[in-house]
């Protein structure tokens, strides 16, 4: 039997089968379809099965990471959302939390995108609840009906309500519902408090609204790929790849697309992590550096950091998701000479039309790789032979800034490569050395098509050892997927200072998400043997504005009591911030993350080589240095 | 607030000279010269090349001029309590200067200010209680487009969610959005200010620093100024009383509202030229009103459908050309009235 893993790229689907008992791997890559992603996926199934004789029969599970909700967000595809707030809000996606980016003035440029729930589509409800869930004004039914119906009326394709503290008492976002199913059960309606449960309005009313813009687009895709499997008699599971790595259901995923948003980059992070465990480098930063841009990211003791926010674009989605740092860094990213005269790379990238110059698809503009094949980095031709390179094309390139700059060619070309390799300098830092984390005590791995040829450079800026770089670096994050277990999360907030909390409390809201996890879980049909559930709380001190999550079990609270959470939450501020205080603690939100294992059996590993590289020499070329 | 720009070859020169004595109340601002120098670069870099790696290679280049004993450059003893509304607004009068030759390359005026809820007191549990929050305002009109309604101009900086200030505080806020017709009209409208309604719950006291209560954001370009920024006491028995933009201790007994405005920002370029369907989905937004678009923008709306009469746009638009003078690079709005040099 086998295993199937299928990544959706912005070009390429990559596709990875792994035999079950052998747990030996074989990658192909087919063209993405973006007008319909699935097509792409049925052919690169079709075509591996038929590339190993294999028939679709033998396909065990199919894990499938795909870009369908957030291109449906970045390319403004998603549905006509309406969104129901309390009276008074109406302005709360608007307004946001009023941030600009940095530096100062930095504004001045900034764009910021349009709601996805407009302004013209949101009414305010005439109903109060106040932070502790006390109800300060009933629920105007007649009033929030004639809204809905007004919404209706004006096309909504999907409604959210999200209403001032419903994280402490859901009772009117419930009826809200209920009244808008009652009106049309047709509209998929989605509500804050099942979608996030924590307190801060505007990150839940983004989330929720999130959900609901890439729901009709994410269910249309899955029922297509369900008819798709059932047409080709497919019986094997699918399912879809969570940005935190992890796999849900096509029904989980039709209902919370919002946690799908990065499921590819999370293939990269997972597969390092494995790569990295499997190597005995436990502790590893990774790179993927494809043609336009370069994710870094960075796993500790084997395990990947999940971040408690997706960025999709400018909004801060709280979907967890694995932490990956995107820069415009890559094989095509463009060299030029703005007027102020220093050499940029980036983040303009030449794509894969017209590519780099040396490709000879009509590219004129020098690229990274223009700049490796100038330096003798890259040969003249490649893929055994399948690809040549258009030397003279790159010099011819690579000349038009060396000329900007006063220099040769080799010296232009020198620059290119090192200035790329700062800026993802620059982005391994922002994952290793500002969370804390000495990159000198990390292996490096590089991924993506153009990671290998600047893996060495990179790790000597980052001091990081050893180097490493994996077979069949292009489909990666494919076999990550092959990695990964089913995976969902509960939390709510629970506001108390650690001084005022009480053990047993705490102890019984753990179990009710406890309970969520189980069922949610014999949903997902996983085995009782196969369940895991993990608790995690947000820790501050006393009215900071920001928390960390901390990990925790019902054992270590019962043994130690709570006071365990201060200890482990200074030690961990430490370490990130480098310092701690004499301040009183408190609990802000506790979570329980539900994981349903996946059997995937270990990747063989191959006989340790000799040291000596002669085998290696593919070609023989001449370039100064 | 004076200040004088030129060049002499390679060098650039920042003269402060003829801003006003040092103040003895909280408003002087302490300016230092290389983060002056700073802010100075960050804004040429934003204007011209946002990519440029942030350094301060241009610091040699650049002069500063401060007398000592002014608002800029106060000796001691001056109280700096209330330094960041000079802080705040000496970018509006350094985005100017470097704008007077070319007015289509920068912004108009901003919010200007950094504005300051201020409320303590002791709960009903007995606690101590002391909420100091920073609110925002209008960013406005620029050559990219429009500015932003209730965004912060200092980077980085996020406002309080109503729910974390309802589990800490003892007040409860009833309204928090922007104030329509705030922007400065303009090609590209300037961003609305911040609004919020406080209601008191504990008995407390209230003190409140902003700043541009008085004198509008100024438009640039053609465009016009934006709006000022308005404090009032609503006290329980429902009467109002107007509030300085500088209050102490203002004591509340629960139940007593404040209504917090912000200041507005200016547009940028001529309003006739925004494109009519951009105008009337600012009136959907209810960030512009019916009459704003008609006396402002020149736009006439069907006031039951809101849309767009195209006739009498053209028409209303051509009358409005013919009317006016000419468009002014800067206009001031009211400061004429206030201010006599």
């Amino acid at each position: 039997m086998y295993r199937i893993a299928v990544d959706v790229g912005g070009t390429f689907t990559d596709v990875v089968l792994q035999n079950e008992s052998t747990g030996s791997i074989i990658g192909t890559k087919t063209p993405s379809t973006p007008s319909d992603q699935s097509i792409g996926l049925m052919k690169g199934i079709q075509k591996i099965c038929e590339e190993n004789d294999i028939e679709l029969s033998q396909i065990q599970s199919i894990m499938h990471g795909t870009t369908v909700a957030t291109n449906a967000v970045l390319e403004g595809k998603g549905a006509k959302v309406g969104l129901i707030t309390t009276e008074g809000f109406e302005q709360i996606l608007h307004v946001a939390r009023s941030w600009t980016p940095a530096p100062i003035s930095a504004w001045m440029g900034f764009i910021k995108p349009d709601p996805l729930a407009d302004l013209i589509y949101t009414r305010g409800a005439k109903e109060r609840i106040d932070a502790k869930g006390e109800v300060l004004t009933e629920l105007d039914e007649d009033q929030v009906r004639s809204e809905i119906q007004a919404l209706y009326e004006e096309g909504i394709e999907s409604l959210t309500v999200s209403l001032l503290n419903s994280y402490a008492n859901p009772t009117h976002e419930q009826r809200i519902r209920e009244m808008a199913e009652e009106i049309d059960p047709n509209i998929l309606v989605s509500i804050s408090y099942d979608i996030l449960p924590e307190f801060r309005e505007y990150e839940r009313t983004l989330t929720t609204v999130m959900n609901s813009y890439v729901r009709p687009p994410m269910q249309r895709y899955l029922t297509n790929i369900q008819n798709k499997l059932e047409d080709l008699k497919l019986n094997s599971r699918l399912s879809i790849v969570r940005s935190d790595g992890g796999l849900m259901s096509i029904p989980a995923a039709a209902s919370l697309p919002v946690h799908t948003m990065l499921s590819g980059p999370s293939g990269g992070v997972t597969a390092a992590a494995m790569i990295g465990s499997q190597t005995g480098n436990r502790n590893v930063i990774s790179f993927d550096m494809g043609g336009t841009s370069t994710d870094v990211s960075l796993t500790y003791d084997g395990t990947p950091r999940v971040s408690r926010e997706t960025k999709v674009g400018v909004f801060p989605v709280k979907s967890p998701s694995l932490e990956v740092e995107s820069i415009g860094a890559g094989g095509g990213s463009i060299a030029h000479v703005p007027p102020t005269g220093a050499l940029r790379v980036g983040p303009q990238s030449a794509g894969s039309e017209p590519g780099p110059a040396s490709y000879g698809s009509g590219g004129e503009d020098p690229t990274v790789t223009d700049a490796n094949v100038v330096l003798g980095y890259l040969p003249p031709s490649l893929v055994g032979g399948e690809m040549k390179l258009d030397v003279e094309a790159a010099e011819k390139a690579v000349q038009k800034v060396a000329e900007k700059l006063d220099t040769d060619i080799y010296h232009a070309a020198q620059g290119i490569y090192d200035i790329v390799n700062e800026n993802m300098y620059g982005a391994t830092r922002v994952v290793s050395v500002e969370r804390g984390y000495d990159p000198r005590e990390f292996s490096l791995l590089a991924l993506g098509g153009a990671g290998p040829l600047h893996a060495n450079a990179l790790g000597k800026l980052t001091g990081s050892f050893p180097v490493i770089l994996p077979p069949t670096p292009g489909v990666l994050s494919a076999l990550g997927f092959l990695q990964s277990d089913i995976r969902n999360e509960y939390s709510r907030t629970y506001i108390h200072k650690l001084s005022h909390l009480d053990r047993e409390n705490l102890i019984a809201a753990l179990n009710d998400l406890y309970l969520d996890c189980h069922s949610w879980l014999e949903q997902e049909k996983v085995e009782e043997d196969q369940r895991l559930i993990r608790f995690e709380v947000d820790v501050r001190y006393f009215r900071q504005g920001h928390e960390i999550p901390i990990k925790v079990t019902k054992e270590e609270l019962d043994h130690a009591g709570v006071s365990i959470l201060a200890e482990r939450f200074s030690s961990i501020h430490e370490q990130i911030y480098g310092f701690k205080m004499d301040v009183e603690v408190e609990l802000v939100n506790i979570r329980a993350i539900a994981i349903g294992k996946v059997e995937s059996p270990s990747i063989p590993m191959v006989e340790e080589g000799e040291v000596d590289a002669s085998g290696a020499i593919i070609d023989h070329w001449e370039r100064p240095f | 607030m004076k200040l004088t720009i030129w060049r002499e070859g390679d060098h650039a020169y920042f003269d402060w000279t003829g801003t006003d004595k040092q103040s003895p109340g909280p408003i002087n601002y302490y300016l230092s010269e290389p983060m002056f120098k700073m802010f100075i670069g960050s804004f040429l870099i934003s204007v011209f090349d946002p990519a440029i790696n942030f350094n301060d290679g241009f610091y040699d280049v650049l002069h500063i001029e401060s007398p000592e004993g002014t608002l800029m450059r106060p000796v001691e003893p001056a109280a700096l309590g209330c330094r960041t509304h000079a802080l705040s607004r000496l970018f509006d009068v350094l985005s100017g200067a470097l704008s007077i030759n070319t007015p289509e390359n920068s912004p108009a005026a901003g919010y200007g200010t950094s504005p300051y809820f201020i409320y303590s007191g002791y709960d009903q549990d007995g606690r101590y209680f002391n909420l100091m929050e920073v609110m925002y305002g209008g960013l406005p009109g620029r050559p990219i487009g429009d500015g932003l309604d209730g965004h912060s101009w200092w980077p980085a900086f996020v406002n309080i969610p109503t729910e974390y200030l309802e589990t800490y505080y003892p007040l409860r806020v009833e309204y928090y959005r922007t104030g329509k017709d705030s922007g400065g009209a303009g090609m590209n409208r300037g961003g609305n200010c911040n609004e919020k309604l406080y209601t008191c719950l504990a008995k407390g006291t209230v003190s409140i620093h902003d700043d541009r209560s008085t004198l509008q954001p100024w438009g640039i370009n053609g465009g016009e100024p934006g709006g000022s920024s308005s404090k009032t006491l609503i006290r329980k028995d429902g009467s109002k009383q107007e509030l300085d933009s500088k209050v102490d201790n203002i004591e509340v007994e629960p139940g007593d509202q404040i209504l917090f405005i912000t200041g507005g920002s200016g547009g940028w370029g001529d309003p006739l030229e925004r494109k009519p369907e951009q105008v009337c989905m600012d009136v959907k937004r209810e960030l512009v009103s019916l009459e704003k678009a008609k006396d402002a923008y020149g736009v006439v709306l069907n006031p039951s459908t809101l849309e767009i009469q195209r006739e009498e746009t053209v028409e209303l638009r051509n009358h409005m050309r013919r009317q006016r003078g000419n468009l002014k690079a800067f206009n001031f709005g009211n400061r004429a009235d206030i201010v006599k040099v």
